[in-house]
């Protein structure tokens, strides 16, 4: 009678694990997540643990990692996967999304994304994963933009206006220590333009310069020599504010850890743009994307998309914004910042941030831009001249990137 | 005393300077002069970036560009150059949780040595046989095959990389694409030399006369013969220099390697060199004194190749 008794249990025991490993939804994956990524050094801990947690949670999924130096990542990864290799995911700028898309390399997400995941992310974040035409290349896994820095060393309180800005840069350069080193160069400073009242482009990427806001925009370059050394896409002033003889620099969030740990944490504040004629001076914001190859199938396709929802869960954005580690500032919105730099960004990008045009028409700007700025700068050419100038060039680069 | 210094300077000059005319004097001075101060400028030229890289590698602070142009920076250290040589580099490990995973110099230098060695060899080798055939035998397609050599020379290397790439990926060992292996590296690579290497050793094999052969020949010695043990002695100084430009090939390129390799175990030092360059930031120090343990092979293989190299560089253009 036990015996019977015994293999009955045994058999209902059988036949529950059984059932339980069919129930519908509690599949489990299987399959190689292959991750190409340009992070630092610094940040690959962060990294390292995230996969952990993923794993922890998919033990029967892989995940292999391969670094890639960023400036070589993208050809890397665009000639791989034309020929049907490379990873099955990739971490890459913003604007890279539309033309790796257009080129058939990333897939297209739209009826991958669910309602939740949507409301999780911040709402401005998914900018940097929209395409042209409105379908969404990417999921956005952090936010970094062009902030002001400043030494609370040399300059204790944050300005709150130009003018008092350029006063205590002024009040603050003695010997060998300068107020301010203010950079100018196309991208640092083309989102200033709203402190006139202008844009770069409209929607569509059509310039919208070319007026009395953007002259205005270019004396307020200008006017940057004022209060202190400018600098054109150099290093100086982040070199300068590293050895503790800079008040203020302008520089992306991505140097955030450099600049603390040069002149300790403490010392480093992350302030507000100073108003400018009643609006105010600004900074791009931009995304790092995680992006999904058109190559990754079956399995691997799904591993992937889940490792792809991981990376933008709470857990793993929580993981990612440790300060100590990688130091990302969180798209998710419910994953609380404790480190007040972090916070700094976070507010400058909230209130005073200008989205990064991630369109292709972006890549009519830059020469023509660059080449106005500088002759403004350096030769001294007139503002609406060259502008104007400049204005011609976007026109035609942005017909050819048309192809009208 | 004075004759000395100046004969320094001057040379045998000095002893007829009595006998000049003061203008005449004045004008030797002056040309020396000048001479001297242009020669003082493109050494300095020559040797302040190598200075500049000494002294950021000495740099504890990791900064972009010294502030002054002080040598020896405060709070100068080998700290750098320790990490270089002995720490794990993080970013190039198969398994990034585990150190014991990742790619050291040593290993890198391996790698490097590997493709360099086999980029030269491939390419003395087959450049060697090659230029033979195009400088003793007259064939259908000679001068255009030449030709060709040249517009491959005239090619960026960049032009190449992608037709490379779905070559050797379409070539498998084993289930492993020849592309991400590091001989098919060192194919790529000697596929860029091989056109120097070709024109170079023409050149040279064009100067040898044909007569030593045909004496070997009469000897008893076949053709290869004649080609192993005659022209290729007689040919040290260019295959001295096709050697060194195809071994510098391997050992600096990274554009190539950073677009075909995908496993961090076969990584080179110019790939990890490359790997320092952050996209926002990078550590100067580091980067400086890994700069100068790399050039360190190319430095002692010049050294060696040296007494061929100048020959070598001359006479391979001699004729066409």
């Amino acid at each position: 009678m036990n015996r019977y008794v015994s293999l009955a249990m045994i058999g209902v025991l059988m036949l529950g694990m059984a059932l339980t490993a069919c129930t519908p939804g509690e599949e489990s994956l299987s399959g190689t997540v292959v991750l190409w990524h340009a992070w630092k050094e610094s940040e690959i801990a962060g990294l390292n643990e995230v996969i952990a947690a993923f794993q922890a949670a998919n033990p029967d999924v892989t995940v292999e990692v391969l670094y890639t130096p960023f400036d070589d990542l993208r050809n890397k990864f665009e000639t791989s996967a034309a020929t049907g290799s490379g990873p099955t995911v990739l971490i890459g700028a913003s604007d890279w999304g539309e033309p790796m898309y257009q080129a058939n390399l990333i897939v297209g997400l739209d009826d991958m994304i669910t309602d939740e995941l949507q409301n999780s992310i911040i709402e401005s974040a998914w900018g940097g994963v929209t395409a042209g035409d409105g379908t969404i290349v990417g999921l956005p896994q952090t936010l970094k933009g062009v902030v002001l820095f400043r030494n609370t060393q040399i300059i204790p309180e944050a300005a709150t206006t130009w003018d008092e800005f350029a006063a205590a840069a002024a009040a603050a350069t003695a010997g060998d220590v300068v107020g301010a080193d203010l950079e100018y160069g196309f991208f640092f400073s083309a989102a200033h333009l709203t402190a006139c009242g202008g844009e770069l482009m409209t929607a569509n990427g059509d310039p919208a310069f070319n007026n009395e806001a953007g002259v205005c925009w270019i004396e307020l370059l200008q006017s940057f020599e004022d209060v202190g050394p400018a600098e054109y896409y150099t290093d100086n002033d982040v070199d300068l504010f590293k050895a503790g003889q800079a008040g203020y620099v302008i520089d992306g969030t991505w140097n955030t850890s450099g600049l603390a740990e040069a002149i300790g944490a403490e010392n480093l504040a992350i302030d507000l743009w100073p108003t400018y004629n009643g609006s105010h001076l600004s900074g791009y914001v931009q995304t790092e994307n995680i992006y999904l190859s058109v190559n990754a199938v079956d399995a691997d396709r799904d591993a992937s998309w889940a490792f792809m929802e991981f990376f933008v869960s709470e857990e793993a954005q929580a993981i990612l914004a440790n300060p100590s580690g990688a130091a990302h500032i969180p798209v998710v919105s419910s994953v609380a910042v404790t480190d007040p730099l972090m916070q700094g960004a976070l507010d400058a990008f909230a209130a005073q941030g200008t989205p990064f045009p991630v369109i292709a028409e972006m890549g009519a700007y830059w020469g023509p831009m660059d080449t106005a700025l500088q002759s403004v700068f350096y030769e001294g050419a007139d503002p609406a001249t060259a502008l104007e100038t400049a204005y011609e060039s976007v026109t035609a680069g942005i017909a050819d990137i048309r192809g009208e | 005393m004075w004759r000395k210094i100046l004969r320094l300077f001057f040379g045998p000059m000095v002893d007829e300077w009595e006998s000049w005319r003061p203008a005449k004097r004045w004008s030797v001075v002056l040309r020396q002069v000048l001479t001297q101060l242009f020669l003082l400028a493109v050494l300095l030229a020559v040797l302040f970036p190598v200075l500049w890289i000494l002294s950021m590698a000495l740099d504890p602070r990791d900064i972009s560009k010294p502030q002054d142009l002080r040598l020896i920076p405060p709070g100068a250290s080998l700290e750098s150059f320790r990490r270089v040589l002995f720490d794990p580099y993080r970013l190039l490990c198969t398994n990034p949780s585990d150190d014991s995973t990742c790619m050291t110099f040593i290993h890198l230098f391996w790698n490097s040595l590997q493709v360099s060695m086999g980029t030269a060899l491939f390419s003395v080798v087959t450049g060697a046989s090659a230029a033979y055939a195009f400088s003793r035998f007259r064939f259908i397609g000679r001068q255009a095959g030449m030709l060709g050599f040249i517009i491959l020379l005239m090619l960026p290397a960049v032009a190449t990389m992608v037709p490379l790439f779905t070559l050797l990926n379409a070539i498998k060992i084993g289930r492993e694409p020849l592309r991400t292996t590091l001989l098919g590296l060192a194919i790529a690579y000697a596929s860029g030399a091989l056109p120097f290497a070709i024109w170079n050793l023409k050149g040279y094999f064009d100067t040898i006369s044909k007569d030593l052969e045909e004496a070997a020949l009469i000897d008893g010695a076949g053709p290869l013969q004649a080609f192993v043990r005659v022209v290729i002695p007689l040919s040290a100084p260019a295959l001295a220099i096709t050697m060194l430009f195809s071994f510098m090939t391997g050992w600096s390129e990274f554009l190539m390697a950073w677009l075909f390799l995908e496993n961090p175990q076969r990584f080179t030092l110019a790939m990890a060199l490359q790997s320092m360059r952050g996209q926002f930031a990078t550590p100067w120090s580091t980067f400086s004194a890994f700069s100068i343990l790399m050039s360190i092979p190319i430095v002692v293989l010049f050294y060696i190749l040296q007494r061929y190299i100048v020959s070598g560089l001359a006479v391979g253009g001699v004729k066409g």
